[in-house]
């Protein structure tokens, strides 16, 4: 057989695709509609200075731990559930954890909330939904105090898992109040119906119907009510240990030991040149174990003066640390004079931006017009920061806060990532100007000669 | 471009992608594989691309870097080497199929491209980011290699 006669062979083979490459672009469909539903971290607007950051990590589940967990059957889906926080894991292994198993079903939908997690300062929702009709299910909740008044916390959804049957979870974190006896859930479902999203024919025409937003297909409330031994769990240090970064002079306030995290609170000098946007920091405890950032919330900020910030890091509380130790080991500082902009959001023109900063979009997510910024990342370890003020302001004059943050690495066409360049959207929700004033977060990242070791004490 | 002529353009491209991506990677599962992943950046970044007319590169662009992202993924469990240019004899003993996949990157993206996928001299230069008369000296190069008569015109 000749070279051509082979060519001609392998032509004729490459002929015959495999049945998979029908479903490419409707399994394409459902995995762009789940990144927009799951890539947000919501906090509500009572956190004005909440600084988000999402961290996509690939941690090994099968640690020592995790193949003990799995040999108790009631205890397997929560471990996999938790398996990039090292918290709840040690939450785990400790049974501090409240079984619930409560259910609802609307329409073709069931949600079962499964076990919670529950401190003094957070609750962790682990629950499942399931579906007959429906394969991919999303969703996105909100929590009300019992007298159904909203309640000033933030919530962190984690990603969508990859199998149904995986449990879900949702993280409530409040800040400046303790978490109540009882909690409302609301949690609305969208789906992602194969049977919807089946291969268009030539002749059928091609979605006649753009899909439009998704109307949800099952809403549930739960009430959920904490056992005080849980909703009492943690301590609190006052502490004055000043200390100076990149020459601006800082003090660590406060020390905040729960279950499922750790708080250490640094105030601000009132005279600093510039304020803190973010820190590259981590604990470390007399036994040199390692405490990070955890996922989701990262800190918050008090909003006042001076400022008081609230860094999170991975729990302590299981491994009885007598001593703690903060290590520093670099700084992005924020100008403090503010720098607003106005952004015309039908030409997507604006007002001149810090150096390296762009408007990269402007599109409708969801429904709700998003502004998308470009920014260069700063400092290895914290490639996403904040770059739009929490406030914007209408052009009547009023002020709103922004709801929702989300980061993810910059691509250009091609889907080729841009390296040292991240985005960050924000969404103008229930928006009806066609002009908005945003507040610029103009940072510069700095670190010290030698890691700044403080010992909480 | 919308997102509705997205879908079109790629249901009618899907099956050359395909045998782009296993040229390159050789499994039914890994072309599937990189096949997703490129619809997938493609619907992510649609709204982008201002000019449909080159539509057709832009997704194949996306395409041979899945496939490169893949190749570099898996690169310490990959048996198969590429030869060099000057091992003209080892070429004439591999099946075509084996051959391909063993010519240097360059001038498999090309061979692939021209005569798998059906793209003309300018269409595999823009898909490629090279100039045409790159393009023809690698197709004239890899022809030879593999023993192809096949035409080298636009």
């Amino acid at each position: 057989m000749d070279r051509m006669e082979e060519y001609r062979l392998l032509l004729d083979e490459l002929e015959q695709t495999p049945s998979g490459l029908e479903s490419a672009l409707p399994r394409a469909r459902a995995r762009y509609r789940r990144r927009r539903l799951s890539r947000w971290i919501a906090a509500p607007a009572g956190s004005v200075a909440a600084m988000f950051a999402v961290f996509v990590l690939l941690v090994n589940l099968v640690t020592p731990f995790a193949l003990a967990c799995s040999n108790i059957p009631i205890l397997k889906e929560l471990t996999a559930a938790v398996a990039f926080s090292p918290s709840l894991k040690a939450s785990i292994e400790h049974e501090y954890v409240q079984r619930v198993a409560q259910s609802q079903t609307d329409g073709d939908v069931t949600m079962k909330v499964e076990y919670l997690i529950v401190d003094q300062k957070q609750v962790n929702v682990f629950f499942s939904l399931s579906s007959d009709r429906y394969s991919q299910l999303d969703g996105s909740g909100d929590i009300r105090m019992a007298d159904g008044q909203q309640a000033h916390a933030s919530l962190s959804f984690s990603q969508t898992p990859s199998d149904p049957k995986e449990l879900r979870h949702i993280s409530i974190d409040f800040q400046e109040e303790d978490v109540p006896d009882t909690l409302i859930l609301d949690y609305k479902v969208w789906a992602a119906d194969d049977t919807e999203a089946a291969v268009p024919s030539e002749d059928s025409g091609l979605w006649d119907d753009p899909p439009g937003d998704p109307d949800a297909v099952a809403i549930f409330s739960f009430t959920l009510q904490f056992d005080p031994n849980f909703t009492s769990q943690g301590s609190q240090i006052t502490l004055d240990q000043p200390f100076t970064l990149d020459g601006q002079q800082l003090k660590v306030v406060g020390l905040e030991i729960y279950p499922t995290h750790v708080r250490v609170d640094i105030q601000e000098d009132e005279a600093n040149t510039v304020q803190i946007n973010s820190l590259t920091c981590w604990l470390e405890d007399d036994k040199g174990v390692r405490y990070d950032r955890p996922q989701g919330l990262i800190a918050h900020g008090d909003g006042g003066t001076p400022r008081v910030t609230s860094y999170r890091f991975e729990s302590s509380y299981f491994e009885d640390a007598q001593h703690l130790t903060l290590h520093i080991e670099g700084a992005i500082w924020q100008d403090k004079e503010e720098h607003w902009v106005t952004v015309d959001l039908t030409t997507g023109r604006t007002d001149p931006l810090p150096d390296g900063i762009t408007l990269a979009r402007i599109e409708e997510i969801d429904g709700i017009p998003t502004l998308t910024f470009r920014a260069p990342t700063l400092a290895d370890g914290m490639v996403f920061r904040q770059v739009v003020g929490p406030i914007y302001r209408a052009p009547d004059g009023s002020e709103h806060h922004f709801s929702m943050a989300s980061h993810t690495i910059a691509r250009d066409e091609d889907g080729t990532e841009l390296e040292g360049v991240f985005e960050e959207s924000v969404p103008l929700k229930d928006y009806p100007f066609d002009q908005v004033e945003l507040e610029i977060l103009d940072c510069y990242s700095a670190a010290p000669e030698s890691p700044i070791v403080l010992p909480l004490r | 471009m919308t997102e509705q002529e997205f879908a079109t353009r790629t249901e009618a491209l899907k099956a050359r992608l395909y045998r782009t991506a296993y040229l390159y990677l050789g499994s039914e599962a890994y072309a599937l594989d990189a096949v997703d992943e490129a619809i997938y950046l493609g619907l992510l970044h649609h709204k982008r691309l201002r000019q449909p007319e080159h539509f057709n590169t832009w997704l194949t662009r996306i395409l041979i870097n899945a496939c490169n992202a893949e190749l570099r993924r898996r690169k310490r469990e990959l048996a198969v080497e590429e030869l060099p240019e000057t091992a003209a004899e080892t070429y004439d003993n591999l099946p075509l199929k084996e051959a391909i996949r063993r010519l240097p990157r360059d001038l498999r993206a090309v061979i692939i491209l021209r005569y798998f996928q059906g793209l003309t001299l300018a269409e595999t230069a823009e898909a490629l980011e090279i100039p045409t008369g790159t393009v023809s000296t690698r197709q004239r190069k890899a022809l030879s290699l593999l023993k192809l008569e096949l035409s080298e015109e636009a």
